[in-house]
């Protein structure tokens, strides 16, 4: 038995958005005569990726019951289309990664899934690079500290003027 | 052009209990472990050190267990009176199954709190299947986990198959992690990200 498949895309391809924007993408779904869809979810996400447990957060979410499909709903692409927040945006940081995706899930009646997740970019924080970051503040972290900047040492209590 | 997305193929998202397969390493079939539980009376432990595959093990049985368990319940044992809890829910309900529960981390139960569980699921004709990091006496060893480097490398291939891993390095990374399989694919974790940094 051939298993339902699922296709999801962006409108004109495009998959970097920025908060605020329209998303709009549509998705196909590949049956065979036998299939029977028990329910339809279409979703649009964001999950942390890392080390860690997996956080997740739901922007958009919609269910079908078999009750609203009819033998003619995945003859056609089906649309999606939601304004994007403004957090969390997307992140590639080395420990933790904030991702943005758009996932359908098909139930059976046998209940068993199928999930197809299509990942975009949500605004465009740049990625975390320890080699860029050593880069650009290597002259302070090497430097001996400026004796004007003393004033503000948080550990010189006697003086009573420290900043934080 | 679109962006893409490069996952780490080893980031929890994909490894984690019930992401991942469960791989035995000796010819070993999850339809003979399930077979080995009902001979059990439904009772059974799964023995092994941390990060061995015990919790993963339990996640791949679920959906064959249903046959014949329902509800299947799942708790975590974080400590004596700490733990997590969560159903399975089948699609269709059945009155010839009975309730199992999968209890991981039991040996971290008070003493009595574990024979007093272990005579009440006896009684009550329920299903118990425990992971513990010692055997616990009077319930039956389902499965003694022991990983190996084989087990590693063949999950390294399962979650990245594209990916060149020098064996040698996977060697070295097994053992520094005393063969535990969980702390060795965070380390890869680590290892991924370092070779994207680089290139």
């Amino acid at each position: 038995m051939i298993d339902p498949s699922i296709r999801i895309g962006f409108e004109g391809d495009v998959n970097e958005f920025q908060p605020g924007d329209f998303l709009k993408c549509e998705f196909v779904v590949g049956l065979e005569p036998e299939h029977v869809i028990h329910a339809i979810e279409t979703s649009v996400i964001w999950l942390t990726e890392g080390k860690g447990d997996t956080d997740i957060g739901v922007h958009f979410f919609e269910r079908r019951q078999k009750q609203a499909l009819t033998g003619d709903t995945f003859k056609q692409p089906q649309r999606i289309g939601t304004v994007l927040p403004a957090s969390p945006l997307s992140y590639e940081g080395q420990i933790l990664k904030i991702r943005w995706c758009v996932r359908v899930r098909l139930f059976l009646p046998d209940g068993r899934q199928f999930t197809q997740d299509e990942y975009f970019q949500l605004g465009n924080v740049r990625p975390f690079s320890q080699a860029a970051f050593n880069e650009a503040y290597q002259d302070l972290i090497d430097s001996d500290p400026d004796p004007e900047d003393q004033e503000f040492d948080s550990t010189d209590k006697a003086s009573g003027s420290g900043a934080f | 052009m679109p962006i893409t997305v490069q996952h780490n193929p080893f980031a929890t998202r994909f490894t984690r209990p019930g992401a991942l397969p469960f791989l035995f390493n000796n010819g070993n079939r999850l339809e003979s472990i399930v077979d080995a539980f009902h001979d059990c009376g439904f009772v059974c432990q799964i023995v092994g050190q941390h990060g061995s595959g015990k919790t993963t093990l339990t996640y791949a049985l679920e959906p064959i267990l249903r046959d014949n368990f329902h509800p299947i319940r799942r708790f975590t044992v974080r400590g004596p009176r700490q733990f997590e809890s969560s159903e399975t829910l089948t699609p269709t309900r059945s009155p010839t199954r009975i309730p199992l529960l999968v209890i991981d981390g039991f040996e971290k139960l008070p003493w009595l709190h574990r024979r007093l569980l272990v005579k009440h699921v006896r009684d009550q004709r329920t299903g118990l299947l425990i992971t513990t990091h010692q055997p616990i006496g009077g319930i039956p060893v389902l499965l003694q986990m022991l990983p190996t480097l084989e087990t590693l490398q063949r999950l390294t291939c399962e979650l990245a198959p594209d990916l060149v891993i020098q064996k040698n390095l996977l060697a070295a990374i097994f053992d520094n992690n005393h063969g535990n399989i969980r702390e060795s694919l965070m380390t890869l974790y680590n290892w991924f990200e370092t070779q994207k940094t680089i290139t």
